[in-house]
């Protein structure tokens, strides 16, 4: 790894800009229908995921220029507008209709899902990207982007290990798919395991989303200005609600972590090596300060 | 709480860390992958590790916020190439001088050399021919950061702690064996209280030579505590399990001599273990 394999392929995010909920991580619970889903994105996929967003928005602080209806009318135009032409979004509604009908759709889903997965880790480090660059052009202090960064990592973390759980339990469900009691079984362990996670990452994307928001839209004049890049200053935040939503990262992140580990401690065991020149830099710097 | 075995092994930060030599990541590599079932960390070593990892991020990412973006923006710097590395020099020549106002310098003047070390070769990985502007180059520089912080964090998640807050009597009678960082104290301490509180051995695994190692005949003589490099962990594994538990062979030390009455004395009244 190095500095050029974290610049992003493409320009288009290198600041706030059009980081809102896209719901595209959702496809993980395994579920049955009677009857066949029509995988193409409907009104319904599309108002779900604005109605987050919204919900997001109701949850934080907004500056006094803006009003909140104001503001949910000019973010539902542009989330709409992201999410018809987001090839992300659509492979996500895709793989989450499969996934309700699994029975039906298990070869499709596990076709699918791990290429999907790899689109989204590289979306996702987009968004480390652009954290970091909110941090470059403000005065905040580095836990802002410390701890924005770490929780989206924890998330692609917990991706790879999602496919790594899947992977195992494919096996066992191309081998009782015709038996549909067992079958349902093995879906219903998948859920047990999978659902709390699901539901913590959402909470978690809400609150690291809040965040951006708050600190964008407090930064914003006019609605002309919001998700463009700007220079971003302290003095312009409430601090104690700024570090209050910050250390509420911190700690959804570290629990969501902690349960992580319970669940591979073998992909956490990994040690990064010395020969990665970051690596050694960080380390260095660490034993140089406790020396 | 370990179950089948008497034995347990408390790491020190060094060993969760990536190791310098290629011979020292071998040994933390095997020892780690036949033994993580039986590794803890005390509260001490986990409160210590991230906390130094967090002020490494921040101390590079201020630097690079705080110092080097105003820095090119000022000398009107708006892109670069695998041949602008010199700008770097200037940079951190000017941040050298800076330095000399401080005290005691050299602790900075070598986190700053790591720092340019590290920036020049990131420059110098960018393809020939490609021209990067300065504020995406900053921006990946950041983003590299968060992704090694994040892959450092994770050895440290994948073994399990034990929150032990060390008493102060224990922590004295640490000191008093030679070990002199407040630290350390708080590790060896937390690691002899979790070994009399439990009645198990416990083996604290280290690199650390200059000071802890120095000072591992008296730890053993009279703490009981025994330590070693990751290399020899299991040896000793093996040795004290054939051992009577830690309460036992305290007990059936005789004579005792003074430090060792003394540290028993220490023992029975903060933890209420008699081992006299």
């Amino acid at each position: 790894m190095g500095v050029s394999s974290m610049l992003p392929s493409s320009l288009e995010v290198i600041s706030a800009e059009k980081i809102f909920r896209n719901d595209v991580f959702k496809p993980v619970s395994f579920g049955f229908l009677t009857r066949k889903p029509d995988i193409q994105v409907e009104e319904t996929d599309i108002a779900s995921v604005v109605e987050d967003n919204i919900r997001i928005l109701d949850s934080i602080r907004l500056p006094s220029h803006f009003d909140r209806e104001t503001l949910a009318n000019f973010l539902e135009r542009i989330i709409r507008e992201e999410l018809e032409k987001d090839p992300l979004h659509k492979q996500s509604v895709e793989l989450n209709k499969y996934a309700k009908d699994f029975r039906n759709y298990m070869r499709q889903y596990f076709d699918k899902i791990f290429d999907f997965h790899e689109k989204l880790k590289e979306y996702m480090s987009k968004h480390v990207f652009a954290a970091s660059n909110i941090f470059l052009k403000s005065n905040f202090p580095p836990s802002f982007a410390r701890t924005l960064t770490f929780s989206l990592l924890t998330e692609c973390r917990f991706i790879d290990i999602y496919d790594m759980c899947i992977r195992r339990e494919r096996l066992a469900l191309i081998t009782n798919y015709n038996d549909l009691k067992k079958f349902k079984r093995l879906c219903d362990a998948h859920n047990r395991w999978v659902d709390p996670f699901d539901s913590a990452i959402n909470k978690i994307n809400e609150t690291r989303i809040g965040l951006i928001w708050y600190v964008d839209f407090t930064h914003s004049k006019t609605l002309e200005e919001i998700f463009k890049p700007k220079a971003f200053k302290m003095s312009l935040l409430d601090e104690e609600y700024f570090f209050g939503m910050l250390f509420d990262l911190q700690r959804q992140t570290d629990q969501f972590r902690r349960a992580l580990t319970n669940l591979s401690k073998e992909t956490f065991a990994i040690s990064p090596s010395r020969e990665d020149p970051t690596v050694d830099m960080l380390c260095s710097i660490m034993e140089t300060m406790s020396s | 709480m370990p179950t089948q075995t008497s034995t347990c092994f408390f790491l020190d930060i060094c060993i969760l860390l990536p190791q310098t030599l290629n011979i020292s990541a071998k040994a933390c590599e095997d020892f780690l992958k036949k033994n993580r079932e039986l590794c803890y960390i005390s509260s001490s070593v986990y409160t210590i590790a991230f906390k130094m990892l967090d002020d490494a991020f921040d101390w590079v990412a201020k630097e690079i916020q705080e110092n080097f973006y105003p820095y090119l923006q000022k000398h009107g710097i708006e892109s670069l190439t695998c041949r602008d590395a010199r700008v770097f020099e200037g940079f951190f020549s000017e941040r050298r001088s800076q330095l000399t106002a401080i005290k005691s310098p050299s602790m900075y003047f070598e986190m700053l050399r790591r720092m340019e070390h590290w920036t020049v070769a990131q420059i110098h990985t960018i393809e020939l021919g490609r021209k990067i502007n300065v504020e995406m180059f900053l921006t990946a520089l950041l983003s590299e950061l968060s992704r090694v912080y994040e892959s450092l964090k994770a050895p440290l998640d994948a073994i399990e702690v034990k929150n032990i807050t060390p008493k102060d009597e224990i922590k004295s009678q640490v000191a008093l064996q030679g070990i002199r960082k407040f630290e350390d104290i708080d590790h060896l301490a937390s690691a002899i209280q979790f070994q009399f509180t439990n009645n198990v051995w416990v083996v604290f695994v280290t690199f650390d030579e200059k000071h802890i190692l120095s000072h591992q005949r008296r730890l053993l003589d009279v703490c009981a505590l025994h330590c070693c490099k990751p290399d020899y962990a299991m040896d000793y594994a093996r040795d004290v399990s054939r051992e009577k538990t830690p309460i036992q062979y305290y007990l059936s030390i005789s004579p005792k001599s003074s430090q060792q009455e003394s540290f028993a004395k220490a023992i029975e009244s903060s933890l209420h273990v008699s081992i006299k």
